[in-house]
């Protein structure tokens, strides 16, 4: 067996606790709320394409933009590769774990078998850390997973080339010269600043706080994509799974970037910022309800207009504090 | 309010669990405080519908919030992790 020495903690959300482990590796101090702030990690878009069957709802900007996104505001450099051949993908993972280089690698969740079987998904997005081998089984520190586990080499190519939407293609990525020490205060600046754009700026009706009135707007309409009542109970559910249950550190994503505020508004020293914190933890408990309402009419198969329009004015709630919150935040944020 | 033992919690949660998902029939004293309640080898089984129920209830009942740092999947896994979060939020918040 070898094993690389790599400490493991349990992370909010994959991506970014996957990418602050491997800092915190490399001898980088950084928490996670801060590589998600940093990073511009929370947004909202409603899509509805005429690709997609039925709307789609997402609390996060896309995957993989919030290693490049903190890549460029801290000015650490990654080694990133895809793979259309997996010997060679699990030829040059070994190579690396030879030379004592955890990899962060992309996988479908729903291979990794060290999760029990009630948990697991078609998550393509997935991220984890390969930390060493014993035999014909990898090493991996999962975020998600309360240990270090292993996941035999097979199970791990399925993840890693799964197919579909996002497929990880083998992606794969480590830190090169990673620093003892950064001086975050223009990332978090920089961070924050796009941040309010992505949310109130940007020129397009679905994302953001616009995008939030939309789904607001439109959830009544849901019905007519649904081929019946059960199709439209389970996507009223994935509400509450986009919102609680991938990955977000819960309130979708909002508890992780007010645990960021209070600690920029520690870094630089900006008070402001402390109560803006406590006011998106409320805002947090508030997509908590949203999730809990969604269940119950979900789980009751009550999903009549009356209570979709119930349900459309309790996320349009949400638009309006998310908007006197982020023009609060931009207005701190100028000053700066 | 003041603090409640280990024991006191997990009783308290059996009892919480089972009124917040209408499961009122079933004895508090046969739900294992060590196995999954998803598994669907405890004396009741939750689904991840249940889970938010849960996770609210036991938010409004004991005071505590499971945000980002507290990983609310994680916690809502078994009796034992459930009280263990909420003894140790009793601790951190000086209820004693």
């Amino acid at each position: 067996m070898s094993r690389i020495p790599f400490s493991h903690v349990m992370s909010a959300h994959c991506e970014s606790g996957t990418l602050t482990a491997m800092l915190n590796h490399h001898g980088l101090k950084i928490s996670e709320p801060l590589v998600f702030g940093i990073s511009s990690g929370i947004f909202f878009g409603y899509m509805k394409t005429p690709m997609l069957h039925f709307p789609s709802v997402i609390a996060r900007i896309q995957p993989g933009k919030i290693r490049k996104n903190f890549a460029k505001r801290s000015g650490i450099k990654f080694i990133t590769r895809k793979y259309s051949d997996p010997l060679e993908a699990e030829r040059d993972l070994d190579r690396l774990l030879e030379q004592n280089q955890p990899v962060a690698v992309q996988v479908d969740f729903f291979y990794m078998d060290y999760f029990p079987s009630w948990v697991r998904v078609h998550i393509n997005v997935h991220f984890l850390t390969v930390i060493g081998k014993n035999g014909d089984h990898y090493i991996v520190s999962d975020g998600y997973h309360p240990e270090i586990a292993e996941i035999s080499r097979e199970a791990l190519r399925k993840g890693r080339f799964a197919t579909g939407s996002m497929a990880p293609k083998g992606f794969m990525y480590y830190p090169v010269n990673v620093p003892g020490e950064i001086d975050y205060r223009e990332g978090i600046r920089k961070g924050i600043k796009d941040t309010v754009f992505y949310m109130l700026k940007i020129p397009m009706p679905f994302l953001g706080v616009k995008g939030i009135r939309r789904f607001a707007d439109k959830i009544v309409e849901w019905p007519q994509y649904a081929r019946d009542i059960e199709e439209l109970a389970h996507e009223i559910f994935k509400i509450n799974v986009m919102l609680e249950d991938q990955g977000t550190g819960g309130g979708g994503f909002r508890y992780i970037y007010a645990s960021f505020l209070r600690e920029a508004a520690m870094l630089l020293n900006v008070p402001g910022l402390q109560e803006l914190s406590g006011r998106m933890m409320d805002i947090g408990d508030g997509w908590r309800e949203i999730s809990l309402y969604s269940s119950r009419m979900a789980k009751n198969r009550d999903l009549g207009t009356e209570k979709l329009k119930e349900l459309g004015n309790l996320i349009r709630a949400k638009a309006d504090l998310e908007y006197v919150f982020f023009n609060d935040l931009k207005k701190i944020i100028a000053l700066l | 309010m003041s603090a409640l033992t280990l024991p006191e919690i997990k009783l308290e949660l059996k009892k919480l669990i089972l009124n917040t998902l209408n499961m009122g029939t079933v004895n508090p004293e046969t739900i294992r405080d060590d196995v999954p309640l998803l598994s669907g080898d405890n004396a009741i089984t939750i689904d991840s519908i249940d889970v938010i129920e849960v996770v609210i209830a036991i938010q409004k009942r004991f005071g505590v919030r499971m945000d980002d740092q507290n990983l609310a999947r994680h916690i809502v896994n078994t009796i034992d992790t459930m009280a263990e979060f909420v003894y140790a939020q009793q601790q951190k918040n000086g209820i004693r």
